[in-house]
């Protein structure tokens, strides 16, 4: 097998890319699809602060500092910084994007309770009522992106960005809708300009095809590889498998505002019932999974040890003594056909069977299967998978209008602290609480998190990954 | 030959029905190859695939004598329908034509978006494109007919269209039929197994052949069992259709 | 014909608005409020009524406006990319598929022989396996093991469609068999058939003398009707070896709630489908 690299011009190197899944749009401020992330955030839309290695590092903001005891944050914005067609970016630009960013995330909204961002000079600056001290991570690590587009691009009208112009490293060359999208160097990128001066998205959703595209020359790297495929292509020496961080979780989510889920007795039954390991499994298969009913990922500094959930593992007596009036009751699973969910929820289902409880599957597509989530007569528990966040404040299925409806005065309340906090040690211990009082409450049982593995040509080195999916930035093809 | 291929599909049913109404054990381990204990092996959930294969067998059976059944039914009485001139024969046959440029399996992906994925959605899309095709060449057997004289006569003894479309047209049409209802029961099989991989076939968790072949797809190259089994058996029920057809060849009319 | 195309797009258009969920679940977050999927749908039009938006449609695409999908890309530009490959995939599996079916129809015209039993067990054998099993099998010989080809993209131009035509041609020619064989013997036992025979020519030079004619019509309709079925069902084959043709753009448009974008396709390829068969019905 030979690497199929792209020759374009005489030095030039390039990679073809085969990816599980499009960006729905250009627009990564209202979409948090990691492919999105992958393909154009850093790449072609750049943030005012990037999340590199642990550190939240400035980029198209120059320096941030906070003012007012924390209720006052500072932005000074980079000179010389051109978008793709030549134009320099302004603070106009930064402001307009920055505002638009606060208007579409919840997370950032609880934050800064309605401030806006205004312009001072070279910098913007927003004030608040309560300390942002949040803010800056938020900014750096937000998975609805918080990038710089330019200010005549953004729509006033709640409309979507179609435009494909940004700051980054690398510019659109061409998208064919549903095909592939191509990007190409920068040549005036105000940073270090990486050493791959070609990248080849192609949009292959069948997991075979990709596979096979790998180990017949035709992709360079393969996005999402599937458990039963790890062994042999680990085995191959042209090919390396990889795989990083914890991407997101699997959870059941509960209708807690009527039918049998809104009983807490039932969905304490239901944790301690099911086997975790085989519902994962269902999905994943082998590997690419943990186990761990934490909401938020290992990694971080807002995890907490599952083992003092007290419904967390296994425990059939136990289940026994809260479900035992639930036999015979019929439960509805939701899902949804994306990327194995309702394999999951066959699995339920059996399991669910098996201990006598009567269950029935609706399997839906993804756009009818949002919609069908919010009617609260249609389901009893939801099987969802979810991205991986950077704060527990955007764990949507905590706020009373997410589907599932949580309706606990303590946990809104905690979340509120969090968003006022001073620092992160305070807000890690205060999610801490939350989190004990999440797993005594049951708003949804988080399964475990699941980690993705790729496959690259063994020639490609320095592919960086992270909780923003892959990008190759930092790669150069070795010989 | 022809008792052969009866035989077959008659044994194919029993077992599977035999299978589905007794059951096979359940629970095992993820994709392991055949043995004793699991005669097909087992699938990426751990389930018995000889157990999944022959319930799977009853279920696209039925579908596909569904698909079979409302579009030859459909067809003649589209035709017969055809006939009556204050029909609107050319809008029906347009609307017809259209329908059928869009493929079954966008029509099912559409339907299943607006009523919920299901098996009436399944048939009622596969049989869609069928339809038209054998309304309009029933309509044009039932023309050529109606041109040859002997008709004429009928029509002088002041028989009515349907009657001549009941006893000249629809006997002649015999063969015709039992052939496309041959073509279409295997069409459909395999088309639902498209549906299937596309993600709107028949629902979870019901089986059928379709589905398996669909979900044994990522992990054809591994767990060979999967494929191999239910194809055979869908090689099987082509084989049997085909040899109830082929005696009927050579019977001239 | 013209009823045709409107009332496929109205079709369409129709199912789009009555199907539950809508873009948005595409375009925005998972966790997107209440009060951005309003603005997100005012913005985009979805808020409208259904009947409005398809006259709108109408004119516009009449105009030769064929307007943008919800993603922003420009319609025309995104069908003109895919129709030629949709076109070629056709094209090249209808060819497949006759040049296996014909000569096979031909060889095994002996009721009950040899080469009977196994053209007819080569037919069902096709006929029982789906398109992604047996296109898996052909990429698995034909890419991995000897490299000929390759196993998705278009990246080597038009060897990549080679693969793909012939998996599509296989699964086709079944059914020509079937169809062809029928008609040659009915042919064969006809009284021209008869005399042939009687005369002292063989089964297959009778077969070429006196069924080639009536068999001509049978063969236009049939490629006819194929190209129709082909142009639209080629999604799964565009899917397993990556293709960009119109087949795997109208399911994403489809599962998209795109009503544009599937109204604009099928409108294209019911309008393809109904010159082939004015074509096939003038020969």
């Amino acid at each position: 097998m030979t690497s199929f690299l792209f020759s374009c011009r005489e030095g030039e190197t390039g990679l073809s890319i085969a990816m599980a899944q499009e960006p729905p749009s250009f627009d990564v401020m209202v979409n948090t699809s990691i492919s999105g992330r992958e393909i154009l955030v850093g790449n072609v839309f750049e943030k005012l602060l990037a999340y590199d290695e642990g550190e939240i590092v400035p980029l198209l903001a120059e320096s941030y500092s906070s003012e007012d005891d924390g209720c006052s944050l500072r932005f000074r914005i980079r000179k010389g910084v051109l978008f793709h067609d030549g134009s320099p970016m302004t603070v106009s630009d930064a402001v307009a994007s920055m505002n638009r960013w606060l208007s579409y995330s919840d997370a950032a909204e609880k934050i800064v309770k309605g401030s806006r961002f205004t312009v001072d000079g070279d910098d913007i600056v927003i004030t608040s009522t309560s300390t942002l001290s949040l803010l800056p991570a938020l900014i750096a690590t937000s998975s609805e992106s918080a990038v710089i587009f330019r200010a005549s691009d953004i729509p006033s009208d709640g409309g979507i960005i179609t435009s494909e112009i940004g700051t980054g490293p690398y510019k659109v060359l061409d998208y064919s809708l549903g095909e592939k999208i191509s990007l190409g160097l920068f040549d005036e990128y105000h940073g270090e300009k990486p050493s791959i001066s070609r990248l080849d998205y192609y949009f292959v959703s069948d997991p075979v095809t990709r596979r096979l595209g790998l180990e017949s020359g035709t992709y360079d790297f393969i996005d999402t590889v599937s458990s039963d495929d790890i062994p042999v292509l680990s085995g191959r020496e042209e090919v390396n498998v990889i795989s990083g961080t914890e991407n997101g979780s699997i959870a059941l989510l509960f209708n807690k505002k009527t039918g049998i889920s809104s009983s807490h007795d039932f969905r304490k039954g239901v944790s301690l019932l099911i086997n975790r390991d085989e519902l994962m499994k269902a999905c994943y298969g082998e590997y690419g999974y943990n186990i761990d009913s934490s909401y938020m990922e290992k990694d971080g500094i807002w995890y907490v040890d599952p083992s003092s959930d007290p419904y967390g593992e296994e425990n059939r007596e136990k289940a026994d003594t809260y479900l035992s009036e639930y036999k015979g009751q019929k439960v509805r699973i939701l899902t949804s056909n994306l990327t194995g969910l309702d394999r999951i929820a066959v699995a339920l289902f059996s399991q669910l069977r098996a201990y006598g409880i009567e269950a029935e599957i609706t399997v839906l597509d993804w756009a009818a299967f949002l919609e069908r989530r919010k009617d609260s007569d249609a389901w009893d528990i939801a099987v969802t998978a979810l991205t991986a966040v950077s704060l527990p404040l955007d764990k949507a299925f905590l706020s009373s209008d997410y589907p599932g409806w949580t309706d606990s005065e303590e946990i809104s309340a905690l979340l509120e602290e969090i968003a006022s906090s001073e620092s992160f040690r305070a807000a890690s211990e205060l999610w801490g609480k939350a989190q004990t009082l999440c797993w005594d409450y049951i708003p949804a049982i988080v399964l475990g998190h699941y980690s993705t593995t790729h496959a690259v040509s063994s020639s490609i080195e320095g592919v960086k990954l992270s909780a923003d999916g892959f990008d190759f930035r930092s790669a150069y093809i070795s010989e | 030959m022809r008792r052969v291929g009866f035989s077959i599909i008659i044994f194919l049913l029993l077992v599977s029905v035999l299978v589905s109404v007794i059951g096979l054990p359940a629970g095992g381990d993820r994709l392991l190859p055949p043995s004793a204990e699991h005669l097909f092996g087992t699938d990426m959930l751990g389930r018995d695939v000889a157990f999944r294969t022959a319930a799977g067998t009853l279920v696209s059976a039925v579908i596909a004598a569904s698909v079979v059944i409302l579009s030859l039914l459909s067809g003649i009485i589209l035709a017969y329908c055809y006939m009556h001139p204050l029909f609107p024969k050319g809008l029906l046959l347009g609307i017809a034509d259209g329908l059928k440029s869009i493929p079954s399996i966008v029509l099912a992906l559409f339907l299943s978006a607006i009523t919920g994925p299901g098996i009436p959605v399944v048939v009622f899309s596969l049989s869609l494109s069928h339809i038209s095709d054998i309304s309009r060449t029933a309509y044009s057997e039932y023309l050529r007919i109606a041109e040859e004289g002997y008709t004429e006569a009928a029509i002088q003894m002041k028989a009515k269209r349907s009657w001549i479309f009941l006893h000249h047209m629809l006997p002649n049409m015999k063969q015709y039929l039992y052939e496309q209802g041959v073509s279409i029961f295997m069409t459909a099989i395999i088309a639902e197994s498209s549906l299937s991989f596309l993600g709107c076939g028949v629902p979870q968790p019901v089986p059928s052949l379709g589905l398996i072949l669909s979900e044994a797809r990522p992990v054809m190259m591994e767990a060979w069992w999967m494929i191999l089994f239910p194809s055979a058996v869908l090689f099987f029920l082509a084989i049997s259709l085909q040899m109830l057809i082929s005696e009927t060849d050579s019977s001239a009319h | 014909m013209i009823i045709t195309l409107i009332a496929v797009s109205f079709a369409v258009f129709v199912f789009s608005s009555f199907a539950e969920g809508d873009s948005s679940a595409y375009i925005l977050s998972e966790d997107a409020g209440e009060d951005e999927i309003v603005a997100y749908r005012d913005s985009s039009g979805l808020s409208e009524n259904t009947a409005r938006r398809y006259l709108s449609f109408l004119s516009s695409f009449s105009r030769g406006d064929w307007g943008e999908n919800i993603s922003g890309q420009s319609i025309k530009e995104t069908i003109g990319r895919r129709f030629p490959v949709s076109a070629v995939l056709a094209s090249m599996s209808v060819m497949f598929s006759l040049l296996i079916a014909i000569p096979l129809s031909f060889a095994s015209l002996k009721r009950g022989s040899l080469s009977d039993r196994i053209v007819t067990g080569f037919a069902s054998l096709c006929a029982s396996f789906p398109v992604f099993v047996l296109s898996l099998l052909l990429i698995i010989i034909f890419s991995l093991k000897l490299g000929v080809f390759p196993s998705s993209g278009l990246s080597r131009g038009f060897v990549s469609f080679i693969l793909p035509s012939f998996s599509l041609g296989i699964v086709y020619s079944s059914l020509l068999i079937r169809m062809f064989r029928r008609k040659i013997r009915e042919a064969l036992d006809s009284p021209s058939g008869f005399y042939s025979r009687a005369a002292g020519l063989g089964y297959m030079e009778t077969a070429f003398a006196v069924a080639v004619k009536p068999a001509l019509p049978l063969l236009v309709t049939v490629i006819g009707e194929s190209c129709a079925a082909i142009i639209g069902g080629t999604a799964v084959i565009e899917t397993v070896f990556a293709l960009p043709g119109l087949g795997s753009l109208l399911v994403k448009a489809a599962l998209e709630r795109d009503a544009l974008l599937s109204g604009t396709i099928v409108l294209i390829s019911a309008f393809a489908v109904g010159i082939i068969s004015i074509c096939c019905d003038i020969v």
